[in-house]
């Protein structure tokens, strides 16, 4: 009996719905904005979690970095990677002895011109040990990568980066041309592939990569600050490798306990998990006011409810003289309810998909749906409808049949 | 013969402000299967409460209402709507049909709350329309139907549950004289075809004077109840309040008694002819 009366519920709802296009439009549009919203929030704060995973994991897999601290002249102190701590043999000792350590690199950072046949630059230039490419899980597109022998001769090789080689030279298949770094010519032996825009919005591929022992000879001499990266052999032993790299450093450097390292590490894990906690943040609160929206989408569903019970006064008093039980009135209003709730959820996630393409093409994050974000909210706008259709279908099933039958 | 109705002391009291208003006061009276009963009275009787107790939609204040061997005076609001779909049909002055749903949806109406299914609503829906010969207007709304058709269709609505007692409220209160006589013509005949019993509230004689029995209602008594003159009864009464004291005066019109055109009557309940008195009640 149930389910004849549903059905019937329905019929009537959507004829309804009809009959008063303006005012059922009005009355989901909370509804069609709630659920689009908060569709449209998750998907695209799911595709920018992703985007900063992928952007993290480019940097290089389970990556540690170690920085110089401060160095200090007199008193004044240049802030943190510019002392000169960190040495070539430490990045090897870390490489040689810690076991949760896959590869450990030594890598210095200048900034400087470079100039082509055609063209000049001011790019990064990198010097680097043998594993530093493998570390940063990078390969070359053309030609080949820095080798043991390069590092070990001093050889005045380069690879390049995509975009430093189209800067100068306007082309990617730029091996065997000449690159003249601060007076020195230096042969491109390699191109490196697309490794695109990092966390922290730069071009990974604005580089030149020399051998550091290159670097030291011909570009900044022994005393530049070295950074060492280090892979661990797995994400689970990234805080394994930590540990077991900073008493190392520590034995190396002397340094006792209770006083200060000279020396910072950090893991990309951690960065990540910044980057998502705050996301994550941000998200939850655009959720929770997409929410408040849908709440109110369900005041609007409560107001038009109360005011089609009074106006269906005298049809409400036919159906109870006919013989409906005050559960069969309730049914057929809760029903009513659910379906602008139902029907404003639907288009809602049609709305949500829209908004989020659209917001996807603007900001340039993809937009990630999963069954449960077009699900759950759909859900979540049925329950409002339940909650809010609750007292107006309890004012239609309360009424008297005799002074329902004399409203006009 | 089988009693449908039997109300025994029936009292309604309301409360109006600070004010108890009688509407009902102490009201006997049985029904039998088969029969027609009219129920006339000046407004303000308590006419339209008696159908109203009569007919499930509101309870008596006290005494006792046996509706088909059941007890219905004490009965909960969802229990009351059992009975009125299980047992009682409606018929009322304004049709009160749903004025956004056709002829048909308006007859399936009734039973959606007994739980039939559509295809079997539609055909009984069908069948109910044909017999008030509305089978060409099934897909008409109310709006375009004429007021006779409209309470065809309220007939139709009535009927198609196949009710034990039929409750028409003024049902000719609406239409003309000519369609009056056409509504309580198919009436009467529905009546006699399916042996239905059927209580009519009305304050016009001429349409009282088609049931088989008239009872006049007074300040909330049974004061008249008589054999209607179709069925050898006396003309049908004026009643009229005489003195300070309330007494009642009937008072017979000498020329041409109401409803007494001569027709035959068809076979009247064989209990009719026994429970045949006046009440005096003052």
């Amino acid at each position: 009996m149930e389910a004849v009366i549903w059905l019937e519920s329905m019929r009537i709802a959507m004829r309804e719905m009809r009959r008063h296009p303006t005012r059922s439009c009005l009355t989901m549009l909370g509804v069609i904005f709630g659920v689009g919203a908060i569709i449209a929030v998750v998907s695209i704060s799911q595709g920018a979690k992703i985007q900063i995973q992928d952007q993290i994991a480019s940097i290089g897999t389970n990556m540690i970095i170690v920085l110089p601290e401060s160095s200090a002249q007199g008193s004044m102190r240049s802030g943190a990677g510019t002392g000169n701590s960190l040495s070539i043999a430490d990045g090897e000792a870390i490489g040689r002895e810690c076991s949760a350590v896959a590869r450990a690199a030594t890598a210095s950072r200048i900034i400087t011109l470079a100039v082509s046949e055609v063209a000049n630059w001011t790019t990064e230039v990198i010097g680097v040990t043998a594993q530093y490419l493998d570390v940063r899980n990078w390969s070359a597109e053309a030609g080949r990568v820095l080798d043991r022998k390069d590092i070990d001769t001093a050889a005045k090789v380069c690879v390049l980066g995509q975009t430093a080689a189209k800067q100068l030279f306007g082309r990617t298949d730029c091996v065997g041309d000449r690159v003249r770094i601060q007076g020195t010519p230096f042969l491109v032996v390699g191109v490196l592939a697309v490794k695109g825009q990092s966390p922290n919005g730069s071009d990974q591929d604005d580089t030149i990569i020399v051998p550091l022992s290159s670097a030291i000879r011909y570009l900044h001499g022994p005393d530049r600050p070295k950074a060492i990266v280090v892979s661990a052999t797995s994400k689970e032993t990234v805080a394994l490798a930590m540990e077991q790299m900073a008493s190392l450093l520590r034995q190396r450097h002397k340094i006792h306990e209770g006083q200060v390292d000279d020396f910072s590490i950090k893991s990309l894990e951690e960065a990540a998990r910044m980057a998502e906690d705050t996301s994550n943040v941000l998200t939850r609160l655009l959720v929770a006011i997409a929410a408040i929206s849908l709440l109110v989408g369900g005041i609007g569903i409560m107001n038009i409810m109360l005011v089609t019970v009074m106006e269906r006064t005298r049809e409400i008093g036919i159906r109870i003289a006919l013989g409906a039980s005050r559960q069969m009135i309730m049914s057929q209003f809760m029903v009513e309810a659910m379906t602008i709730a139902g029907v404003g959820g639907v288009l809602g996630i049609l709305a949500g998909i829209g908004g989020s393409r659209i917001l996807s093409q603007v900001s340039g994050w993809p937009a990630i749906y999963s069954p449960s974000l077009l699900i759950l909210p759909l859900v979540f706008a049925l329950t409002v409808g339940v909650i809010f259709g609750l007292l107006p279908a309890r004012r239609a099933s309360r009424m008297r049949p005799v002074e329902s039958l004399r409203h006009e | 013969m089988k009693k449908i109705v039997q109300l025994q002391d029936v009292r309604k009291t309301y409360l109006m402000g600070t004010n108890q208003v009688q509407a009902l006061r102490g009201v006997d009276l049985d029904v039998a299967e088969g029969e027609f009963l009219a129920i006339m009275g000046a407004s303000g009787s308590g006419k339209s409460t008696l159908l109203n107790v009569l007919g499930c939609l509101d309870k008596p204040s006290s005494g006792t209402y046996v509706l088909d061997d059941q007890r219905v005076d004490r009965l909960d609001e969802d229990e009351l709507a059992a009975v009125r779909r299980l047992r009682l049909g409606f018929v009322f002055q304004s049709f009160n049909l749903l004025n956004r749903s056709t002829a048909l949806e308006n007859v399936e109406l009734p039973m959606i709350y007994l739980g039939v299914s559509r295809r079997e609503r539609m055909r009984r829906a069908r069948a109910a329309l044909e017999t008030v010969g509305l089978a060409e207007r099934m897909d008409h709304m109310p709006t375009q139907l004429s007021g006779g058709q409209q309470q065809r269709v309220a007939l139709a609505r009535a009927l198609v549950t196949q009710p034990r007692l039929l409750l028409a409220d003024e049902p000719t209160g609406n239409l003309d004289s000519r369609t009056s006589a056409e509504m309580m013509d198919l009436l009467t005949q529905l009546q006699r075809q399916e042996r239905l019993t059927m209580i009519m509230v009305t304050h016009d004689p001429d349409i009282a004077a088609f049931a088989h029995r008239v009872i006049i209602l007074h300040d909330g008594q049974i004061v008249y109840n008589r054999l209607s003159p179709a069925w050898g009864g006396p003309p049908i009464p004026h009643v009229k309040t005489v003195g300070r004291n309330g007494d009642i005066e009937f008072e017979f019109e000498d020329d041409e008694p109401a409803g007494g055109n001569g027709r035959v009557p068809h076979e009247l309940p064989a209990s009719l002819r026994l429970q045949e008195q006046v009440l005096w009640k003052q």
